[in-house]
């Protein structure tokens, strides 16, 4: 079954838009908002959004894991994330894929 | 060419330096300013408070500033009408930065980079802002401040506080005691504990200095390894507390506190300090941008703001030469750093042998972190977490690391590690154990009230490296059964 940022990213990342959007994320390329509900802002910092939300698991940590409060992801929410990037991380059923700088 | 045009051609070359040194400030030693440039410093620091008693979302006022080390967005009004009027300074900022106006847009400060590779670099960029600004406030000193006092501000450097040396005044340099001055500000631990003066020794800071290897000084990649390097989690996290205390407890105000400015003055005095010794081709993470929002006016000349939609103060790695920043040092005898011969000659016995961990009955760790400061380790038994270890040699291919893990982490921790026989009880309230068997300490800078944004607590990581320790152990003690205990206490 394929997997959409919208609805289904989308809907995972609903209830950390507005503490997300307080931070920058500083990278080797920029400062960045991160809009959790916004396709093009997720897409952008998708690799590091990886290492966040995996940042729970053994061998991976990362200083900011997401969400925060030691309250991981489902390991179901993280695969569907993980497939969605694998799939190219399209934003919904016909439309085309990210063709902008991932950071 | 003869002599006339020699002595005149050596004429131009000697004004040329002299201008080029004056184009430079100096940071000095805050005891060693003269009542000028102290009144300097002290007009402009109260210039940049009026600002933001009128409006505290100009960039370069003293509340914007304050928050750059840690508000990491505010909601600015389109018009502000916030006043200070009466209210204390850090009230007033804290109310401002709280407030949320319907016809605002946000700002966002900063977020200062502790415990990871950029710490060091990211609050010299601050500075840099900090010190044109001061500069700018009042250039050729024709504004009467709030207290009626005026100074040119045009050579203001940042004046340092060098926390390894006896202080000049109770606790901290005179200047910051005047209860009559802006300097001064409540709440400092000045009464408590009126023993503690030296806090940390200059032994230790040279011997830190001494490391050649930039993460296990600097910090780690990407706050990787439990993310801070020895000097911010053995020395810079320390003094803001306990030693300090007051708004320099807690990271999102510490600002609050002029005494940041002095103190963190002398911490990039140590980093320029590490940087002559080892140079900069091993710092990490030279390419990242440093989260926050300067005035524009003062971008370094290959200031680029990458392609983020965030507001930051360029790479960092445009702030590695402090003469292209535009200051220098100037250091006082007993501000320089003690040579690898001192320390060595420091850490032997009375009989001139050198200190043997858990043979000698005084750790060569325990004398370089404690002798001739009131700081000791906790005797007070805390959390105990012990880990056997055999004895074995180690190298930085195989580092000997231990990491300690705060669950649900809210405030500061300290942790004091001790290496000893298995078949040696650990007894941390026995002086005699402590004494012999101690080899570190490590303390987690940490704020109850933020969390750069998240809205929930954390695990967080302390990483120790005892490379050293256990070469030093393998020396005596090869392949014996040891003990690390770990002492845990809430600071």
């Amino acid at each position: 079954m394929s997997v959409y940022f919208d609805p289904d990213i989308k809907n995972i990342f609903a209830p950390y838009v507005q503490p997300m959007l307080e931070v920058s994320i500083a990278t080797d390329q920029g400062t960045f908002s991160l809009d959790l509900s916004n396709y093009e802002s997720v897409c952008r910092l998708s690799q590091r959004i990886k290492i966040a939300i995996e940042g729970y698991m053994p061998g991976k940590e990362t200083a900011h894991p997401m969400p925060p409060g030691n309250n991981p992801l489902p390991d179901r929410d993280i695969q569907k994330y993980n497939d969605w990037l694998d799939a190219g991380m399209p934003e919904k059923e016909g439309a085309e894929t990210f063709e902008g700088v991932i950071v | 060419m003869n002599q006339i045009h020699k002595w005149v051609l050596s004429g131009i070359i000697i004004c040329s330096l002299v201008l080029v040194a004056n184009a430079q400030v100096t940071r000095k030693n805050i005891d060693q300013l003269t009542p000028e440039e102290l009144g300097a410093y002290e007009h402009a620091i109260q210039l940049l408070r009026d600002r933001s008693a009128k409006n505290p979302y100009l960039l370069d006022g003293y509340a914007w500033q304050a928050w750059v080390h840690n508000k990491n967005r505010v909601s600015v009004p389109k018009k502000n009408t916030l006043k200070q009027g009466k209210m204390n300074p850090t009230r007033f900022y804290e109310k401002a930065a709280s407030q949320t106006y319907s016809d605002g847009t946000y700002g966002y400060p900063g977020m200062c980079e502790h415990g990871k590779d950029i710490f060091l670099v990211w609050h010299r960029a601050q500075f840099y802002y900090f010190e044109q600004i001061l500069q700018n406030t009042d250039p050729e000193g024709t504004i009467v401040d709030s207290k009626g006092n005026k100074y040119p501000t045009k050579d203001i450097g940042v004046p340092y506080w060098n926390f390894t040396q006896k202080p000049s005044g109770k606790k901290f340099p005179k200047a910051y005691e005047n209860k009559k001055s802006v300097l001064f500000h409540e709440g400092r631990n000045l009464e408590n504990n009126p023993e503690y003066k030296e806090f940390t020794s200059p032994e230790l800071l040279a011997s830190l200095l001494d490391e050649p290897d930039w993460p296990t000084f600097g910090g780690y990649v990407n706050a990787t390894n439990g993310g801070y390097g020895t000097f911010e989690a053995q020395m810079h996290n320390p003094m803001h507390t306990p030693f300090i205390g007051g708004d320099m407890t807690y990271p999102s105000r510490a600002a609050y506190d002029p005494i940041f400015y002095s103190f963190h003055s002398y911490i990039d005095y140590v980093f320029e300090a590490w940087i002559e010794r080892h140079g900069t081709d091993d710092i990490t993470s030279t390419d990242y941008f440093l989260r926050a929002e300067q005035p524009q006016e003062f971008n370094l000349p290959d200031f680029n703001p990458g392609m983020g939609d965030r507001p930051n103060m360029g790479q960092a790695k445009l702030y590695f030469d402090i003469k292209k920043l535009g200051y220098q040092f100037k250091s006082e005898p007993d501000d320089t750093i003690y040579t690898k011969q001192q320390i060595e000659t420091f850490l032997q016995d009375e009989n001139g042998m050198p200190l043997e961990l858990a043979k000698s009955d005084l750790s060569p760790y325990y004398k370089l972190f404690y002798e001739g400061v009131s700081r000791k380790p906790e005797a007070t038994v805390g959390k105990l977490i012990t880990n056997d270890v055999t004895v074995k040699p180690a190298s930085k291919k195989q580092p000997y690391l231990y990491t300690y893990t705060e669950p649900n982490a809210s405030s500061s921790y300290q942790i004091d590690l001790y290496m000893h026989p298995k078949k040696v009880k650990a007894e941390i309230s026995s002086e005699k154990f402590r004494k012999k068997y101690f080899v570190a300490t490590s303390t987690a800078w940490l704020d109850p009230e933020h969390h750069h944004g998240s809205n929930g607590m954390m695990d967080h990581k302390l990483n120790v490296d005892l490379t050293k320790v256990m070469n030093d152990l393998d020396k005596n003690f090869d392949k014996q059964a040891f003990q690390l205990t770990i002492n845990h206490t809430k600071l």
